[in-house]
């Protein structure tokens, strides 16, 4: 798993998120919402790792093997924040702390300081 | 070792002291540190050779095309035995001779350049290998330095910005000295011989010389 393509992002958030049996219970094109919501979010927090495309941040429609342009130390975190973004919708305990904990990992490895999180009114 | 690895380990090492820093943030902060570098420091002097010809004083002159790199100021300009012509660059890249030559002559003229803004969105900045391998330390804290004031970042750390700043300044005066006295020892700053003077100061008053546009004496 180099977490190159689209579908490398979902085919692991969906092992995070255990939904891996068709039906799934997170449809393709919801998690390449999440993946697109997470990219935004990135944009925000860390700049510049878009430099090249600061106004046209990649966002993508369906699960294919697109690439996704962003450098490999980077990438898992964009995963957790797929599963984060994914899980938010529930409403159920459990899911509520995997979300804000896969949101809270997401940001923490992207700034690396959790006072982000306070800044921004973040869940911790 | 080709440019490109030297500006990689330069990126590399970097990266190994800044944890969570990527190389496309760290390549931007490498074209500011060289820049202020060249501009402080006007180490990255080039010769450009021209012909003059007779009753024409302006002439243009291009740096080469490798590495690539802009003119910033004039250092000077040497006819065929050395001997300093007066010369301004009012425009950059247009060499103005202040005594208009009446013959063919071959002229060099040593230009201070500076690096140029990368155009590929991660693009490295170019610049001559001698000075990443001469300044690489100081260099290093250059770019350690200001990526260590980023806010929101996990490897922001005032006191390390303050310390690798504090560095890079010092090796930016140290190479201005070195490019001032020609990388050499226990020397003045460099000059010709003083026989080659035609003006001087007689009178007790500071006047122009063939290195200005001063008054005549």
């Amino acid at each position: 798993m180099s977490y190159d393509t689209v579908q490398d992002y979902i085919t692991d958030a969906r092992v995070l998120l255990q939904d891996q049996v068709i039906p799934y219970r997170y449809a393709d094109a919801e998690l390449v919402v999440a993946l697109n919501a997470a990219l935004l979010e990135t944009r925000r927090l860390r700049a510049d790792l878009f430099i090249g495309f600061m106004e046209n941040i990649p966002q993508y429609l369906t699960n294919d093997d697109t690439t996704v342009p962003i450098e490999q130390p980077f990438r898992l975190p964009i995963v957790y924040g797929v599963c984060g973004h994914a899980l938010m919708r529930d409403q159920e305990d459990i899911q509520d702390a995997r979300a804000s904990m896969f949101m809270k990992a997401f940001r923490v490895m992207l700034t690396g300081s959790t006072d982000v999180l306070n800044a921004q009114g973040g869940s911790a | 070792m080709t440019q490109r690895n030297y500006r990689q380990l330069l990126l590399q090492r970097a990266q190994v002291e800044l944890t969570g820093a990527s190389a496309a943030g760290i390549r931007q902060v490498m074209y500011e540190v060289f820049d202020e570098f060249f501009d402080v420091s006007s180490a990255w002097l080039e010769d450009i050779p021209f012909t003059t010809t007779p009753n024409t004083g302006t002439y243009t002159i291009t740096p080469l095309a490798t590495p690539p790199g802009r003119i910033t100021r004039l250092d000077s300009v040497l006819d065929s035995n050395s001997i300093p012509q007066a010369a301004m660059m009012p425009d950059i890249g247009t060499i103005v001779l202040r005594n208009t030559p009446n013959t063919a002559m071959t002229l060099t003229a040593a230009v201070i350049k500076n690096v140029l803004l990368p155009c590929e969105p991660n693009g490295f900045v170019e610049v001559p290998d001698v000075f990443i391998q001469k300044y690489f330390t100081g260099l290093l804290s250059g770019v350690l330095g200001k990526m260590m004031l980023q806010p929101g970042k996990s490897y922001k750390n005032d006191q390390g910005s303050v310390y690798h700043l504090k560095k890079f300044e010092g090796v930016k005066t140290a190479a201005r000295v070195a490019t001032i006295r020609r990388n050499t020892q226990g020397t003045n700053s460099w000059s010709y011989p003083q026989t080659f003077r035609t003006s001087g100061q007689r009178g007790g008053t500071a006047v122009g010389n063939d290195q200005s546009f001063g008054s005549p004496p």
